[in-house]
């Protein structure tokens, strides 16, 4: 049994790993596969290596707890307008140097002020401020992996919906599993480059986009943000190859969000991104055939709103986080009756 | 004019005392100085491929007897080690003036020392109180020296004691009031907050390593043993650290601090670190002591590689271990020391 630290939330052993000759583990959560020796902790800094035994020391141990509205993380066509109980532990398995909440995602959990909050308190809480669901988010939940299983799962059972917000650095076998206790997933899709996601984010975007195909697969909903980093990711072949895929891979009506960069972290160099930046890429996207194309982090755009494909008439009318759905009918385009994709019951 | 001089009973005596200490070490040790190629580890692979300047360093290797035979060692035994060593290093007529010659009595000191891997295989406590000691010597007041790693809780399963208010001071960045800087300094491409023990309280440091296999960066000793300085050293062992935790050791604060290296190899760990594992520990019974961390980090690398290949073990080379880290340390443009062992003086002093 492991020693429990002042800091720590409730010990739990983690549910990916192999253990090694030497009392070593390797973590197979996410593709960076960290082998860990006793007394070390992985990329992550949230599971620990305690005599050969892989525990994670996040569990119930959450470092920011809102009640969001849904757009803020954003999902736009999930449930628009009801409210999100948002949790988030320490700790991520990459470092984007642009990252925004840097402050609890770059740091180990005794760095960051905890509140402990089991499973069956998170939903009691949910159902207490009216949240038609729980998202999972802020830092990366696929390194709160348990955590995240355990109240999704409390989530289904209680008729409240568990969404996830994650970089999708995860391998194949969890992600499956974690999907049939999900009901949305919101992917930061940062680039796509290998070298962005090398150099930027010290990831990579190989096993990224096996993880997003098998969230569609999955049948679970899905939409993207990509945060556009001037000069890094915006170039309009990049984006046009993206779209590209996107629209091979996952279909047209999968929604994507290109987002405005705010210089943060190691990236406070660069200037934040031009609203016509945004616009190139929104249009790209249009141009190449996707269906709801969003910009995100520039408030009163009138991208941020949802366009019937069909007729073009406003469905659902947002302004920042003030959201007015009654373009949509039973999941229809008011207007023309056109079913736009999304959950919206 | 004639000049009255003054000294006390009590440092008569000490005087004394002192001077026949001296003459029964001088009496009980030996003495050899050799290049690096020519001790005991020879038969290891050495590593040349990194240049210093034309600047010859020097490390000097102060050997227990006592500790290879009995595992133990008090303070007294460890301050006539670290007298031996830190004279034949400076060169100096007295322990006191070799001191000087790296730290002024006003200074804030810092003892960095390595706490990882609790009791057994950790910086022995005795050798860092005696290191705080020989500072007082010189007038470094106990509340201007501080023991130190990341966190109270591996400091005290070191055997330890934290302490705040008594001399000489001891804890870990953890503690109330301290923690990291609130700057983000990158190393390499890992973004890290800095102890402020680092950046803001200290002055002067002393590191104090030990000499350990590293399961993913090969070796640890000197220069990894500032990954207790960052709020996040899991994210430095991509790619066996290499540059990251030399980059980490050329932060100007830590560079421009660090005045001596004291390395604690009274036990080796050659296979299965960092955590401790007795069956790849032996009683090596050394201190190192230099100024170039570099040096002593490869010293220490050999140290590892030839207890490994006496225990029929494939260097760490052969792992895809090699710590490729400390020689990046030692080139441009990080320069940190001396990798070129040609260019290395080693002292032994056995006692």
């Amino acid at each position: 049994m492991a020693q429990r630290e002042g800091w720590e939330g409730d010990i739990k052993e983690a549910m990916w790993y192999t253990k090694m000759e030497l009392k070593k583990v390797r973590c197979d959560l996410c593709p960076r596969r960290c082998v860990v020796d006793d007394g070390e902790r992985g990329f992550c800094g949230v599971r620990e290596n305690r005599n050969g035994i892989y525990y994670t020391l996040v569990y119930s141990n959450p470092c920011a707890v809102h009640v969001d509205p849904i757009e803020k993380k954003p999902f736009f066509h999930f449930l628009p307008a009801t409210l999100s109980f948002s949790i988030a532990t320490a700790g991520c398995n990459i470092e984007c140097a642009y990252c925004q909440n840097w402050e609890i995602s770059q740091s180990r959990p005794e760095q960051t002020k905890n509140v402990y909050m089991p499973p069956k308190k998170v939903i009691e809480l949910a159902k207490r401020f009216g949240c038609a669901s729980v998202s999972f988010t802020y830092t990366e939940p696929v390194v709160f992996y348990e955590y995240m299983f355990d109240t999704a799962k409390l989530a289904n059972k209680s008729g409240i919906k568990a969404l996830m917000v994650t970089n999708a650095f995860i391998e194949p076998k969890p992600l499956r599993e974690v999907c049939k206790v999900l009901d949305g997933i919101k992917v930061d899709f940062k680039a796509f480059s290998e070298e962005f996601y090398r150099k930027v984010c010290r990831g990579q975007l190989k096993p990224v986009l096996r993880a997003i195909e098998l969230i569609k697969e999955s049948g679970k909903w899905l939409e993207l943000v990509v945060l556009i980093v001037p000069g890094l990711n915006d170039s309009p072949k990049e984006v046009k190859r993206m779209c590209n895929w996107i629209k091979a891979n996952l279909g047209v009506d999968v929604p994507i969000h290109f987002s405005r960069f705010i210089p943060m972290y190691k990236l406070r160099n660069l200037p934040p991104t031009p609203v016509e930046t945004l616009e190139r890429c929104h249009n790209i996207a249009k141009e190449v055939g996707l269906h709801y194309v969003y910009i995100g982090n520039v408030f009163g755009h009138s991208a941020e709103s949802t366009y019937c494909p069909r007729c073009k008439s406003t469905v659902i009318k947002r302004y920042g986080y003030k959201t007015d759905v009654q373009g949509l009918r039973d999941g229809k385009c008011a207007k023309c009756g056109f079913t736009i994709a999304g959950v919206w019951r | 004019m004639m000049r009255e001089s003054k000294i006390s009973r009590r440092k008569f005596f000490s005087g004394i005392l002192g001077t026949s200490m001296a003459l029964l070490c001088q009496s009980c040790r030996r003495e050899r100085v050799l290049p690096l190629t020519t001790s005991s580890n020879a038969e290891t692979k050495q590593h040349t491929d990194a240049k210093w300047d034309n600047k010859r360093t020097r490390i000097v290797i102060v050997k227990s007897r006592r500790y290879v035979a009995t595992g133990t060692i008090d303070i007294d035994e460890a301050r006539k080690m670290l007298k031996e060593g830190i004279v034949r290093l400076t060169g100096s007529e007295s322990t006191k003036d070799a001191w000087k010659h790296f730290f002024d009595p006003d200074e804030m000191i810092g003892i960095k020392v390595n706490c990882l891997a609790g009791a057994r295989m950790s910086t022995h406590p005795q050798i860092a109180y005696a290191v705080a000691m020989e500072l007082m010597g010189i007038g470094v007041k106990g509340e201007r020296i501080l023991i130190w790693d990341r966190s109270n809780t591996e400091l005290e399963n070191a055997g330890f004691k934290v302490a705040t208010a008594d001399k000489p001071l001891c804890f870990g960045t953890d503690t109330d009031g301290i923690g990291y800087d609130e700057d983000v300094y990158e190393f390499s491409n890992v973004g890290s907050l800095v102890s402020r023990i680092v950046t803001r309280l200290c002055t002067a440091f002393v590191n104090m390593p030990v000499v350990k296999d590293h399961g993913i960066v090969g070796y640890t000793g000197a220069l990894k043993n500032w990954l207790g300085a960052v709020h996040n050293p899991n994210k430095y062992h991509s790619d066996r650290g290499d540059p990251q935790i030399a980059e980490l050791s050329a932060f100007a604060e830590i560079k421009g601090k660090q005045r001596l290296v004291v390395c604690d190899a009274l036990d080796v760990q050659y296979h299965g670190g960092p955590s401790f594992k007795p069956q790849f520990v032996v009683r090596h019974g050394a201190i190192i002591i230099s100024t170039d961390p570099v040096a002593v980090d490869i010293y220490g690398w050999n140290l590892v590689e030839g207890y490994r290949k006496k225990r029929g073990l494939k260097s760490l080379e052969s792992e895809g271990r090699k710590p490729t880290y400390i020689l990046t340390a030692a080139k441009e443009p990080l320069r940190l020391g001396c990798a070129d062992q040609a260019m290395v003086d080693v002292i032994e002093i056995e006692m």
